[in-house]
């Protein structure tokens, strides 16, 4: 463990100046020589909890910081593309093998007993290019920005004010709870919020076929400040967060998970 | 067993895709237009009349999205919905993968196609479908991955109006790109939740098809057999109507194009054939379709009812055509139509080649013979007709669409000869008619038929030093340097190519008085490794008089300055103002000087440079003489003696001068026919027994050659030795290797696809080995390694020494 530490730490780019968002104090895999292929992963938003799937979302499974012990929660197909923490379990969709049309999808949810998310009065999604916003039961539409391929992983910020997505060949945007832009931080992959004010997010390089790069970098809600928490070559992919931005995990290009500890920086 | 278990799942999926059928307004299709925005990424085929990067030219990204928007509007006409990744094509457009599958993934689609076409990325040319679908070869992840690929495949490999050189072909994309590691593949099917596949419809380098994707309705007739498709795979309901698209060529006129042809593809594609497509009597007209001028002779009409029809083609130059069809529902009826071109007069000679008159000056002895025709010819009575006294062997080559017919000889005229060429009247053009009257006359060669190659360096066996190592060629005319880097080639033990510093190339000029091209090797080589140099016998003069034969070379890298503990510096030319000229002992020598230099050397500070210049135009061979004190080092016969010379390819001879206290003697150092750095031995053998010599001087004695005249060497170390072994490991690197240190990953970068990494061991030990380009070496021991990086699709590949530190 101390030396997969020592790794991590060379790895990961500790750093300290005030032009910073955040600093890694510490990573170490997670699930070393238990699990293999590991992808996709979703903190809880207290970071007690940690789902991850397969490289095209096949199987979803529960990993508890507190035991150590991993739970299949499915072998499904899809059943890792949208998982979500409830307010006291998870919820899921999968896709039913050889069904087409409307129906070929089923929802799921798996109760876990403990509360492990806040109950908050708002929710966001997205469908083609618009935004949608959910506040006290009322759900509005919103196009912060044109894009014809559409709008993905959107986010609300822990505080519930901001909400985060990006859209297609534009990039990540940042908007308030009425739609209006506030920020257009860049063009990156997979965003998440750390707290409410900064976001890491995935970059990554191909050259057509093959990926060339890709990191994990933090940065705040401008875009400024850029903090590279992984090296490029890190391959390092698809961020998850908690609520406070103190944990982070992400999947390397081989399918092993990294936990990062990150202490915030004003 | 268990693909067999596989393929009876697959075959059980797609009796109950059959068998359950849906709607179609509850299904949605996912396009995906690969590439785009003429970026980086994009791929771009230079066709005449468009250049490289024009936007009006061929791009894949431009063709794969007409095809997609074809699609979306043929599926939504079924009342499916339908996203597309992109509908314009810009940079924006050109999304990352892990975006596409993204948005693929939220719209949770029904089915995603991914549309592209292919390439070689060699030079060799083929036309067929390769359909890929995620998973290994028969075991998909998904089955419908599997099964819409074969179906797809099927109906795209049904487009008659194209040439396919291979059947259609379906691919897991783990097992066809099993070189990038097991389970990568495409990345634009990786993170798919959602069944998908990739289509590469034909290939885009095979130029007729370059041509036709080019064509609008060829485009369109791609994408409806994808709609085909689509209503197979989920039991829709085809189409009321039919179609007819067909392809019209000349019967015989050839192409005048310089690109791999196939089958009909040899032949003209007609531009602005009128195409009418009448009732089955041939009296109402009930469509019109022109060619366009893109070289492909396409022509479709879409929406045809079931039934019998006749299609009448006119077109100014050919004599008119039709043909009797029949068009089914949902079914493509293909009609390709060879059209005769109109040839009513006899063929003549226009013009013919080398045009000689007794009194002219002679005609070189590679000149080819040449007859422009006013038709195009008919090959094997043309050929037939051709007669050349003496006789002399050689092929015809065709050009001009075969207006023009060139006799060339296989092997230089013999010298001082008269030759004369005959085409007899049988010759015939392509529409069967003969020329009639004969056509002769005479030409007289000159009296060179061969250039010669007087020197050059390597030579076969040759140890060459290196760094800063050259090829130099040396010939008795000034060569035509502009191809000559197709004709000196080099290339390494495993077969690849070593690349040459043209930018640093240097080549005679008027006045010089021999021809010499020298190019220095771009990167070092690798110490210890063979190489392999052919010099082609075609390379020429001005006049495009060649060499006989082709030489081929092999020599080994080595360093020829190695540091060794066993050698006693006899001299080590820090202080090249030690030596001095000695003019009395001087023959012949124009100039003569010696001088410090401290760019080109082995060890310390500089080594010794002596530019020297014999006189021309005298019989004695000429010599020159630097003295200094006698050197401290006391040498014998029986010493091992080794010198380190840049030779200059003179041809000359080096000596060093010992002295004892009753005589002086020259002991032979080498004959300098090489360039660059050498180690050589010293021979003694000159020096008297039991007598104790020191280094006195260096001479340069003249071995009279076109060459001998003047040069430059450079002396390093003159040592004392025991041994003279030992190689070192040199790298080279053509490959991206990166980060250097490594921690966690070692990644491979390149033009081409990265295949494997293996980290090796200074001991020789593998530690570490993966498919793809990302290496993880995070468990892999601090310290140096060798990186041995392979290409995918090729041997090609380079070793990198790296550094893994934690």
């Amino acid at each position: 463990m101390k030396k997969s530490i020592i790794i991590g730490a060379m790895l990961a780019v500790g750093l300290a100046a005030s032009a910073q968002v955040a600093r890694v104090k510490s990573t170490q895999p997670l699930l070393q020589g238990v699990e293999s292929e590991m992808y996709h992963p979703r903190l809880s938003p207290d970071g007690s909890m940690l789902l991850f799937s397969s490289v095209n979302y096949k199987g979803l499974k529960l990993y508890d910081f507190n035991d150590g012990v991993t739970t299949r929660i499915s072998d499904e197909p899809r059943a890792g593309f949208d998982a979500q923490f409830t307010t006291d379990g998870i919820r899921y969709e999968v896709k039913k093998q050889g069904e087409y049309g409307k129906n070929a999808y089923a929802s799921r949810s798996r109760a876990l007993g403990k509360k492990v998310k806040p109950i908050s009065g708002v929710s966001v999604r997205t469908e083609g290019s618009v935004l949608y916003i959910t506040r006290k039961g009322v759900e509005k539409a919103y196009t912060p920005v044109e894009s014809y391929a559409g709008y993905i992983w959107e986010s609300l910020s822990p505080d519930g004010t901001k909400v985060m997505f990006v859209a297609a060949g534009k990039g990540v945007i940042i908007t308030d709870l009425e739609g209006r832009i506030l920020s257009q931080p860049g063009m990156y992959e997979a965003p998440v919020w750390l707290g409410n004010n900064a976001i890491a997010a995935m970059k990554s390089t191909d050259d057509g076929h093959q990926f060339s790069s890709s990191q994990i970098v933090a940065m705040d809600l401008n875009g400024g400040n850029l903090t590279e928490l992984t090296r490029p070559e890190s391959m390092a992919m698809y961020p998850t967060a908690t609520a406070a931005g103190d944990k982070l995990v992400y999947n390397t290009i081989d399918g092993r998970l990294i936990l990062m500890n990150l202490e915030l920086l004003k | 067993m268990r693909k067999q278990l596989a393929s009876f799942a697959i075959s059980a999926m797609a009796c109950a895709l059959a068998s359950h059928a849906v709607n179609p307004q509850d299904l949605t299709i996912y396009i995906n237009p690969g590439h785009g925005g003429h970026d980086s990424d994009d791929r771009n085929v230079v066709i005449y009349p468009y250049t490289q990067g024009d936007p009006e030219g061929f791009w894949e990204s431009n063709s794969n999205l007409d095809k997609g928007l074809f699609l979306r509007d043929m599926l939504q006409a079924k009342g499916m919905t339908v996203h597309m990744s992109r509908v314009t094509n810009t940079s924006a457009d050109d999304l990352n993968l892990t975006e596409i599958d993204q948005l693929a993934n939220k719209t949770k689609a029904d089915f995603f196609f991914s549309i592209h076409s292919n390439a070689t990325g060699t030079s060799s040319r083929v036309n067929f479908p390769l359909m890929l679908y995620r998973g290994y070869d028969n075991e998909p992840v998904y089955p419908g991955n599997l099964k819409m690929a074969e179906i797809l495949g099927d109906h795209l490999y049904e487009n008659g109006a194209t040439v396919w050189t291979n059947n259609v072909s379906v691919r897991g994309d783990w097992s066809f790109y099993h070189s990038w590691g097991d389970k990568v593949g495409l990345g634009v099917l990786r993170t798919l939740t959602i069944e998908g596949m990739l289509s590469e419809g034909s290939f885009h380098d095979y130029i007729p098809e370059t041509y036709r994707l080019m064509n609008p309705e060829f485009k369109w007739v791609e994408a409806w057999h994808f709609r085909k498709a689509v209503d197979q795979f989920f039991g829709l309901e085809g189409d009321t109507k039919g179609i007819i698209v067909g392809r019209l060529n000349d019967s015989r006129l050839k192409r005048d194009a310089n690109y791999v042809t196939f089958k009909e593809d040899k032949f003209v594609a007609i531009h602005k054939a009128k195409v009418e497509l009448f009732d089955e009597a041939g009296t109402t007209r009930l469509a019109e379709y022109t060619t366009d001028e893109m070289y492909n002779g396409i022509y479709a009409f879409t929406n045809v009812e079931p039934g019998t029809y006749t299609i009448k083609v006119t077109q100014d130059e050919y004599y008119p055509t039709e043909a009797k069809v029949t068009v089914e529902a949902d079914k493509a009826t293909y009609q390709n139509l060879l059209l005769d071109k109109v040839r009513n007069t006899a063929p003549e000679v226009l013009t013919y080649s080398p045009v000689w008159n007794d009194g002219d000056e002679y005609v070189l002895c590679n000149t080819p013979v040449v007859f422009n025709f006013n038709w195009d010819m008919e090959e094997t009575t043309t050929e037939k007709a051709f007669s050349i006294t003496p006789e002399v062997k050689g092929k015809f080559v065709w050009s001009d669409a075969n207006f023009t017919m060139s006799f060339v000889p296989e092997e230089p005229y013999t010298t001082d000869t008269e030759y004369t060429v005959t085409l007899a009247g049988t010759a015939q053009h392509n529409g069967g008619m003969e020329m009639g009257k004969p056509v002769t006359f005479k030409f007289h060669t000159s009296d060179r038929n061969f250039m010669e190659l007087i020197g050059h360096y390597p030579k076969n066996g040759d140890m060459v030093h290196y760094n800063g190592a050259a090829i130099e060629i040396r010939l008795d005319k000034h060569p035509y340097v502009a191809p000559i880097l197709k004709q000196l080639l080099v290339k390494d033990s495993k077969g690849n190519s070593v690349s040459l510093n043209t930018r640093n190339m240097k080549y005679s000029k008027a006045g010089d008085a021999f021809g010499y091209v020298r190019i220095p090797f771009s990167k070092a080589l690798t110490v210890g490794d063979k190489y392999y140099v052919t010099i082609s016998k075609e390379i020429s003069d001005k006049d495009g008089i060649t060499l006989q034969n082709t030489t081929e070379v092999e020599f080994t890298a080595v360093d020829a300055g190695e540091e060794k503990e066993n050698h006693t510096a006899i001299d080590d030319f820090e202080n090249a103002g030690a030596y001095s000229l000695i003019a009395d002992d001087n023959v012949n020598v124009k100039s003569a000087t010696i001088a410090a230099d401290t760019k080109e050397k082995l060890y310390g500070a500089s080594s010794a440079s002596i530019a020297y210049q014999f006189e021309d135009g005298s019989d004695v061979a000429g010599e020159v003489l630097f003295g200094r004190q006698a050197a401290t080092q006391v040498v014998t016969n029986g010493s091992a003696v080794v010198a380190h010379v840049y030779g200059d390819l003179s041809g000359n001879e080096l000596y060093a001068q010992f002295t004892s206290e009753t005589t002086i003697s020259y002991a032979l150092v080498c004959k300098l026919d090489f360039l660059g750095w050498h180690e050589v031995k010293v021979d003694l053998s000159t020096l008297e027994g039991g007598a104790d010599y020191r280094l006195t001087g260096i001479k340069i004695v003249e071995v009279p050659t076109a060459m001998s005249k003047s040069g430059t060497i450079r002396l390093d170390d003159i040592a004392l030795s025991t041994d003279d072994s030992g190689v070192e490991s040199i790298e080279v690197a053509t490959i991206t290797v990166h980060p250097n240190p490594a921690s966690e990953y070692l990644i491979a970068n390149g033009d081409a696809t990265i295949g494997s990494i293996e980290l090796i061991s200074m001991s020789g030990a593998t530690v570490a080995r993966c498919n793809g380009n990302v290496l993880n070496v995070s468990g892999v021991a601090e310290g140096t390694y060798l990186a041995k990086v392979k290409l995918a699709t090729s041997n090609g590949g380079t070793v990198k020494k790296v550094i893994i530190k934690h």
